[in-house]
């Protein structure tokens, strides 16, 4: 099948970067006011440390409100770099970037696991810290702060002129813009934003959250950091006044206001803020309740930003239309086989999972063999979906073995290493990256097949770019396979239900599972869907996939089914063929709840 | 050594009574907290109202003490209506989980201004309706009002948390904060109860705010640095945890004037320092509730 | 409005249709409950068994259709204001407040008596803890302590502490041994018994249909079958389904 996809780049791009080069390269010519240069040079430098911030706020979901202190330690070390140490700008530079970087990975930690209001304070104090201590130590000039901080040199001797160094932050913060747009629309992107999507599903599939949370925002630092430089180099001057709290809530409102998780959002929102002051001037005392004020309007008319709310509208999705049609790779479907069926793939041993004092698995046996469908089935509440959860490693088993292949025994791991293994999940309640689109979807499952790196996304080298080809092919025919791939290039969030699963399954798929375990696949499917779920998951079979299946529906059940468990309260009270189970005298008391009912079963 | 001791005694007293008002604040984030799993970014501005406009009503327009606090209290309280209203519900319904940061943090700036713009910019001395002059405990010195501090501000505390456990109205609003649904089910108007949550929450800012300003100064900018800490206070015991919260405002007031006996410069970062230390070893602060998500 | 079995139509829904966001729960659904009986509504998991009754609750957004009460259109109302019309839901779950006592679990389920009727609240209270004693033994303990057959009384308990006439149950077999759900069935058949009117949600279908006077068999948010409890149960697509063949 053959598909237009928007593709990873495009000639578009360049000629919207080079027009951008030149724009900027003439604005300071044409306009040759001190002042006016100097405020561009400062929306320059906002601009990139904005830009770090969303990578965090918008990609990543990770609040921060803190933004400010990784902007001084930029800001701080290269003036004391220049000043004490006699560096020229062109190591300091670099160096206030760096350490700003080193910071924020020590951010990071305390980060990983501290959620919404949490996560705020943290940020909230790490900013107010860098604040008081800049403003309390000597050795960073106590409030009187540094001074003498040297413009940038050319390597004439000269000292740069006010426009060279806007040309300089110019340069900058377009080379900014374009490798965030490569980030964005590769893998750190999709990886980033499938975090923030569904940190859960994105473990299942093998992402280690807490690698690229740290990436995140050592990343946003490093723009913090070059923001912070520039900043300091700009008046020869800085001191704690600038670096304090309201500085991190401006960026942050600048990055939502003008559409987190967007593209051009940073750009539209930073300029905007950031002008208001001097548009506003005049009206210097009002001044703040506009800026309040255009704050409040924005967020509670606006939510998602100014270029957020303009992606809704019809016209800008004709201009963004895709350009690249692309065929599909059905070789996605060659599973790896195994040499010997029926051997067991995985088994468990006295498997058991206490929450605080519910049992909701105990003692429980189970081996599943290469090659079959196994389905198993139970009452809500009976613990189906907690024993998906303990072999995935979402929850720490109390007791009890798991063993892989036969020999090896799975040792508590994060579910991203279980993933590794071939061990993959879809969700009772479907979790897709919504914000995605379909195909991006099953992009984020190829990612422990991916190859190229982080530099090499950056700086969209060639072996990347067809890396990015040949896997959207691949994630093509896998839709294909799921009969889904004419969805491909719409959100996630937009398909139904039953559309939803099987984008799921494809991207589980993607994942090259040993062993796939679908969690109530059947859930709000009619019967057509159903009927094609039945074939799907004889395909996957067919592909060398085994799978176990949680269901309810009991007809679908023990139509695919080669062998079946049951479980009740937490235990494994039947196990063996569909006819076997189905006679079942305990398996029919726990569905039909009652002994009395008996009778009701043998009606014809 | 002597000395010393007498130094320590009194930053004991002024911890535990800058904390009892951090403790108070506090007590305001949790109960919009539970409620709503939002809370007013800019509620150190309702604690500076309080005191400017306590300030105006004791000493421009003469009026009692009592009735000053009364209608400090009444104003930031009808405030907080008017917050929920204009930053809170537009924004409930947003997805993005970041929006009522900065509405309410939007609120602060304006108000910032409003304050400036009537009471200008400059610190301005409150007096003391309990006098200027100290009192001696032992060799220790204590300013009266610190003691009425403690007592007003812990005795407030006591009072909404009883308020909370014994009252139907209190109940309703523990039974909205644990699970909206069935609050709705039984007959509960969820929104009243989160109106109710706002105006109270953020009549304790303005409280606070007028017990505290015969210590410190009053001025347009004294509400963000209160504002942040009794936010790290709420933190440091969970945001869901009452009893933390009391414990937290206490310990980071005290902690903060201890300090500030040793080396000035460590008692503005401490807070800060400590909070973070907290959070490293519990993410959910030292007493916080579990977080369990079903997948 | 009358009906074939004679009895008077309670709760009337019309082209019902719920959504999430972009995911429609429900496509449009019709269904009418009588006064004094047991109406079930059976089906898979994200049929839209429990979207209806948080639409009738007015805790799920209603896109299209009416549902009336008693005559009168309730879609406009606000959730609090459906339980003091005489609607009360029993959530799926039990969703009690399980940080509080069980005495102030019912006092709560109280709420729209209080505080003008103490009186009548403090005696709602003695019927129910005569209904189900253990609840007497447990008052003072936090709800959140108790087994999950005594949650479930709870639930029903506080559910019908605002005297309801209309009474909706989400799942009420949920996660419960089979000795405690025969207990269940026995409470529900005599609540109907003494004149109230159900809507029952049950995932397990045999329970639902034998308690049923009528059923509603809804598949992807629409109304698939519908009879009374007896014949859905002797039709083979249903026993396919959801009987085990």
């Amino acid at each position: 099948m053959q598909l237009p996809i928007f593709a990873y780049s495009g000639p578009k791009h360049w000629v919207l970067f080079v027009l951008a080069a030149l724009m900027l390269a003439l604005l300071p010519i044409f306009f040759n006011d001190p002042f006016f240069i100097l405020v561009m040079q400062s929306l320059g430098y906002l601009f990139i440390a904005t830009l770090g911030l969303d990578i965090l706020v918008g990609w990543t979901g990770q609040i921060s409100l803190g933004h400010a202190g990784l902007f001084a330690i930029g800001a701080y070390t290269s003036a004391l770099a220049s000043t004490r140490l006699g560096f020229p700008f062109w190591v300091s530079a670099p160096f206030g970037v760096v350490i700003a970087g080193l910071f924020g990975s020590a951010l990071a930690i305390p980060s990983l696991r501290a959620r919404g209001p949490y996560l705020a304070m943290v940020t909230i104090a790490f900013g107010f810290m860098v604040e008081v201590t800049s403003n309390r130590w000597s050795f960073t000039g106590g409030p009187m702060g540094i001074m003498s901080i040297p413009a940038p040199t050319l390597p004439d001797g000269n000292e740069m002129t006010p426009i060279q160094y806007f040309w300089l932050i110019a340069g900058v913060a377009l080379l900014c813009q374009l490798f965030a747009a490569n980030m964005f629309r590769a893998r750190l992107g999709r990886t980033l934003l499938a975090l923030q999507g569904s940190e859960i599903a994105a473990q299942s599939l093998g992402i280690n959250v807490y690698r690229y949370k740290v990436l995140a925002f050592v990343i946003s630092s490093v723009y913090a950091g070059i923001g912070g430089v520039f900043f300091a180099h700009q008046n020869g001057f800085i001191n704690s006044d600038t670096f304090v709290f309201s500085l991190s809530v401006s960026f942050l409102t600048s990055a939502l206001m003008g559409g987190s998780g967007t593209l051009f959002g940073p750009l539209v929102g930073s300029v905007i803020l950031n002008l208001i002051p001097t548009v506003f001037a005049g009206l210097q005392e009002y001044q703040l309740y506009i800026y309040g004020g255009i704050i409040l309007v924005t967020i509670v008319f606006l939510p998602k930003g100014i270029v957020g709310s303009l992606r809704q509208i019809p016209l800008f999705h004709a201009w963004r239309r895709p350009h690249a049609t692309i065929a599909s790779d059905p070789s996605v479907l060659d599973f790896p086989s195994s040499t010997v069926n029926e051997e067991p793939l995985l088994a468990v041993h006295g498997l058991a999972k206490n929450f605080g004092g519910v049992r909701a698995l105990s003692g429980v046996d189970m081996t599943i063999t290469r090659g079959s469908v196994h389905g198993l089935i139970g009452p809500n509440g009976s613990g189906k979906s907690t024993f998906i959860n303990v072999v995935t490693g979402v929850f720490r088993p109390s007791a009890g073995k798991i063993t892989l292949f036969g020999n090896k025994e799975l040792r508590p791991l994060g579910p991203h290493h279980i993933a590794a293994y071939g061990i993959i999940r879809t969700f009772q309640n479907v979790r897709l990256f919504g914000e995605l689109s379909v195909i991006d979807n099953v992009m984020v499952g190829f990612h422990l097949q991916l190859k190229c790196g982080f530099f090499a996304h950056l700086l969209q080298t060639p072996a990347a770019v067809v890396e990015e080809v040949t896997f959207r092919r691949k994630a093509l025919a896998l839709l294909e396979f799921l009969s889904i791939a004419e969805r491909a290039n719409e959100q996630a969030k937009n398909l139904s239900y039953g559309q939803q699963r099987r984008v799921e399954i494809a991207r589980a798929l993607a994942v090259r599972p040993q062993l796939l375990m679908l969690d109530e696949p059947a859930a709000g499917l009619n019967p057509t869907e159903l009927h094609h779920l039945a074939r799907i998951i004889s395909d996957i079979k067919a592909a060398g996939v085994t799978l176990l299946v949680i269901e309810h529906h009991m007809e679908l059940i023990m139509g695919i089914s080669d062998v079946i468990s049951v479980f009740d309260f937490g235990q494994k009270i039947a196990e063996g063929s569909s006819v076997a189970v189905r006679q079942n005298d305990k398996v029919i008391e726990a569905y039909l709840g009652v002994a009395e009912s008996h009778g009701a079963a043998v009606d014809a | 050594m002597n000395s010393l001791l007498v130094k320590l005694w009194q930053a004991l007293v002024s911890g535990l009574s800058i904390g009892s008002i951090y403790a108070l604040i506090a007590e305001g984030y949790y109960i919009t907290f539970i409620t709503t799993g939002t809370l007013n970014f800019g509620q150190g501005e309702f604690l500076m109202v309080g005191a400017l406009f306590g300030l105006t009503c004791y000493v421009s327009f003469g009026l009692p003490y009592a009735v000053a606090v009364f209608a400090a209290v009444l104003l930031t309280g009808a405030m907080g209506f008017g917050l929920e209203r204009v930053a809170i519900r537009p924004v409930m319904r947003h997805a993005l989980s970041l929006s009522w940061v900065l509405s309410t943090v939007a609120v602060s700036i304006i108000l910032k201004n409003a304050a400036v713009q009537l009471w200008g910019p400059e610190q301005v001395k409150f007096p003391s309706p309990f006098g200027e002059s100290v009192v001696m405990i032992g060799s220790a010195g204590i300013f009266p009002q610190e003691l009425f501090i403690i007592i007003a501000a812990l005795g407030t505390v006591f009072a909404v948390q009883l308020l909370l456990r014994r009252s139907l109205f209190g109940k309703a609003l523990i039974a909205v904060a644990f699970n909206r649904n069935a609050a709705a089910v039984v007959g509960i108007n969820v929104r009243r109860v989160v109106v109710f949550a706002f105006v109270l929450s953020s009549a304790l800012a303005g409280l606070g705010g007028i017990l505290i300003a015969p210590i410190t100064f009053a001025w347009a900018y004294m509400g963000t640095t209160p504002g942040i800490k009794a936010f790290a206070a709420a933190i440091f015991g969970g945001l869901d945890n009452p009893i933390g919260i009391l414990i937290g405002g206490l310990v980071i007031g005290v902690l903060e004037q201890l300090f500030g006996v040793v080396n000035s410069n460590l008692k503005e970062g401490i807070t800060f320092f400590f909070i973070l230390i907290v959070l490293a070893i519990r993410p959910t602060g030292l007493m916080g509730g579990r977080e369990i998500t079903k997948v | 409005m009358l009906s074939l079995t004679g009895l008077q139509s309670m709760l009337s829904i019309e082209g019902l249709k719920v959504s999430y966001g972009h995911v429609e729960a429900l496509k449009g659904i019709d269904l009418e409950v009588r006064q004094g009986n047991i109406t079930a509504i059976i089906g898979s998991n994200g049929a839209g068994k429990t979207s209806t009754l948080m639409a009738i609750s007015r805790l799920a957004p209603i896109t299209a259709g009416d549902i009336r009460f008693e005559g009168q259109s309730i879609t406009r109302c606000r959730p609090h204001d459906i339980t003091r019309l005489g609607i009360t839901q029993i959530l799926e779950g039990r969703q009690l407040f399980a940080d509080q006592t069980v005495e102030d679990n019912l006092l709560l389920g109280g709420y729209t008596h209080l505080p003008r009727h103490r009186s009548r609240v403090a005696a709602l209270m003695e019927r129910e803890m005569a209904r189900f004693p253990i609840l007497r033994e447990r008052r003072a303990q936090l709800a959140g302590t108790l087994s999950g057959g005594e949650q479930q009384m709870l639930a029903i308990s506080r559910g019908l502490m605002s005297e309801p006439r209309l009474i909706l149950m989400d799942e009420p077999s949920m996660g419960l041994a089979p000795l405690i759900v025969k207990e269940i069935v026995s409470t529900i058949r005599a609540l109907r018994d003494e004149g109230a009117t159900i809507v029952l949600v049950e995932q397990m279908a045999a329970v639902a249909l034998r308690l049923a006077d009528y059923a509603y068999v809804l598949e992807n948010g629409r109304v698939k079958l519908s009879g009374t409890g007896r014949d859905l149960a002797r039709t083979p697509e249903v026993r396919r389904a959801y009987l085990g063949g």
